[in-house]
């Protein structure tokens, strides 16, 4: 996870008046952000279900603009998920091997559920690094570690 | 086919294939997310895409192609794969499709009789192309046997069909007038099963591997529409979804190709464009990796993903020209967008209906001058 705040964007642009696929999103991001903070209601928004032309995604992603935090995830590909300008509103890209796009997501939450670790590779992590334990001290006490 | 090799993979689950790979539970969700994109449906279904893909076994798949072009093939295998799709590809056996697979004469045909009897009601039968059923059926058959036959033969032991194309789901160019081999879809000659019509003239791949997702992931077909199409791929039309909409609501139309409506990317509606009457995933799937999608590209709807699209008169003719100004009807409906849609759509309807008793034909200089 990287944090730069001289990487942080404000958000800045100004929606045309004859288009805009992109400002109802806006406004469900508004209520959806209020969720949040009244009651810890998470929201996911898949953007490409949503209607957009060449440029309403980029005008969108320029709008919410750039926030602290930006996170790199490999597996399966890489994925990027970036904290907007508005914090808990997370902008998040997951790519394939080759580099396309498989799926593209706001998510409204105070941290995305995929970057938290999760309880199967926990467990899988705590068996890993009790076998190493052991290994590396194999006079040690064998009840303290599980495996 | 038979082999042991071939029954344990059957018995692997894909968050089994996704472990035995070193894939992370994380990276399963990340799949899981990706399958939900897929299949069109809303990103809150991830958790129960990850609960039933932890059960999920690989079906036999038997794909049949008759009185087609292989553009369906083509439109699934020259999609570039991403790999969410292809482990979805990877996860079905594709027991039987002639022009992939390698076997070929008797070879190919003893796999699909095995593929059957292994697989006695469970598998999945994908079938692109018409089936011709005039004199006999003799216009098209494989290894000497009839597609028609062949059809009966095979659907008799699937749990379900899925038409690819809009040959399959409807007849396509095959059933348009005058239909010289008697075409007919699926639907009329197989009425004892669930099928699945995936439309379009070539379908989505997306949508194709969609709908495999959906039966892999929950073991059933997905909800459908009247016409048999999948509701999450069919169940608004190209003019409810294009990001052209917001000028149709203004009353903002390009007249010509390349008139100043045009340029600015106006609404295609009065060119042609067939989007209130047709229903598929194009302005928001859309095609080359997501890149555009016809009207994005500046032509018009074709309706390749309705029925007799071809017998519908010109591509070039407006099927509906709106009788009143548009702007107007805005002041006083204001936000009834949806309203529009429908009534466009129930408009568009009623001319193509008309349409399709005229026969329109078009020319060169027809072309010419509506440009």
């Amino acid at each position: 996870m990287t944090r730069d705040t001289e990487q942080v964007r404000q958000p800045g642009i100004c929606f045309g008046r004859d288009r805009g696929n992109d400002r109802p999103v806006l406004t469900e991001l508004y209520h959806a952000l209020q969720a949040l903070k009244r009651c810890g209601k998470e929201t996911v928004i898949d953007i490409k279900s949503l209607p957009f032309g060449s440029i309403d995604e980029q005008r969108l992603a320029e709008f919410l603009g750039k926030g602290e935090v930006e996170a790199v995830l490999h597996a399966l590909g890489e994925s990027r998920i970036t904290e907007t300008a508005f914090p808990g509103i997370w902008w998040i890209e997951h790519r394939n091997e080759h580099g396309e796009i498989t799926a593209k997501s706001i998510e409204v939450a105070y941290i995305p559920g995929i970057l938290k670790s999760q309880r199967d590779d926990v467990a899988a992590a705590c068996r890993r690094l009790g076998s190493l334990v052991q290994l590396a001290d194999p006079d040690g006490e064998p009840g303290s570690i599980e495996t | 086919m038979g082999s042991a090799l071939e029954q344990n993979l059957r018995a692997i689950t894909i968050a089994d294939r996704l472990r035995a790979e070193g894939i992370s539970r994380r990276g399963f969700l990340k799949f899981c997310a990706s399958t939900a994109s897929l299949m069109a449906l809303s990103p809150a279904m991830v958790p129960a895409i990850a609960r039933a893909l932890e059960n999920a076994r690989r079906p036999s798949v038997i794909w049949l192609s008759f009185q087609e072009c292989t553009g369906c093939t083509e439109s699934l295998t020259r999609s570039h794969s991403p790999s969410i799709e292809n482990l979805i590809l990877e996860q079905v056996s594709l027991d039987y499709h002639h022009t992939l697979q390698a076997a070929s004469g008797e070879a190919a045909e003893l796999a699909r009789e095995m593929a059957m009897q292994e697989n006695q009601g469970k598998y999945l039968l994908v079938v692109d192309g018409s089936i011709p059923v005039k004199d006999g059926g003799v216009y098209s058959t494989i290894a000497g046997i009839t597609n028609v036959d062949m059809l009966n033969e095979v659907a008799a032991g699937a749990a379900a069909i899925i038409a690819v194309g809009s040959c399959a789901a409807f007849g396509g160019i095959g059933h348009a007038r005058p239909n010289p081999t008697g075409a007919m879809p699926v639907s009329e000659i197989v009425t004892d099963k669930p099928i699945v019509n995936v439309s379009g003239c070539p379908p989505i791949p997306t949508v194709i591997t969609g709908v495999l997702a959906h039966f892999l992931t929950f073991n059933k077909l997905p909800e459908l529409d009247e016409l048999g199409r999948p509701l999450t791929f069919f169940g608004q039309s190209i003019h409810d979804r294009c990001y052209r909409r917001p000028f149709y609501d203004k009353g903002l139309f390009a007249e010509s190709f390349d008139d100043e409506g045009a340029r600015k990317g106006w609404c295609l509606y009065r060119l042609g464009c067939k989007g209130p009457a047709t229903y598929n995933a194009c302005a928001t799937t859309k095609w080359n990796q997501g890149t555009s999608f016809p009207i994005e590209a500046g032509h018009p709807c074709l309706g390749c993903a309705e029925p007799d699209f071809w017998d519908m008169g010109s591509f070039y003719r407006a099927l509906s020209i709106p009788t009143e100004d548009t702007t107007r009807t805005l002041v006083y409906g204001v936000g009834t967008g949806a309203v529009l849609g429908a009534a466009a759509a129930a408009m568009a309807r009623s001319r193509k209906s008309k349409a399709k008793a005229l026969h329109y034909k078009v020319s060169v200089s027809d072309l010419e001058e509506s440009s």
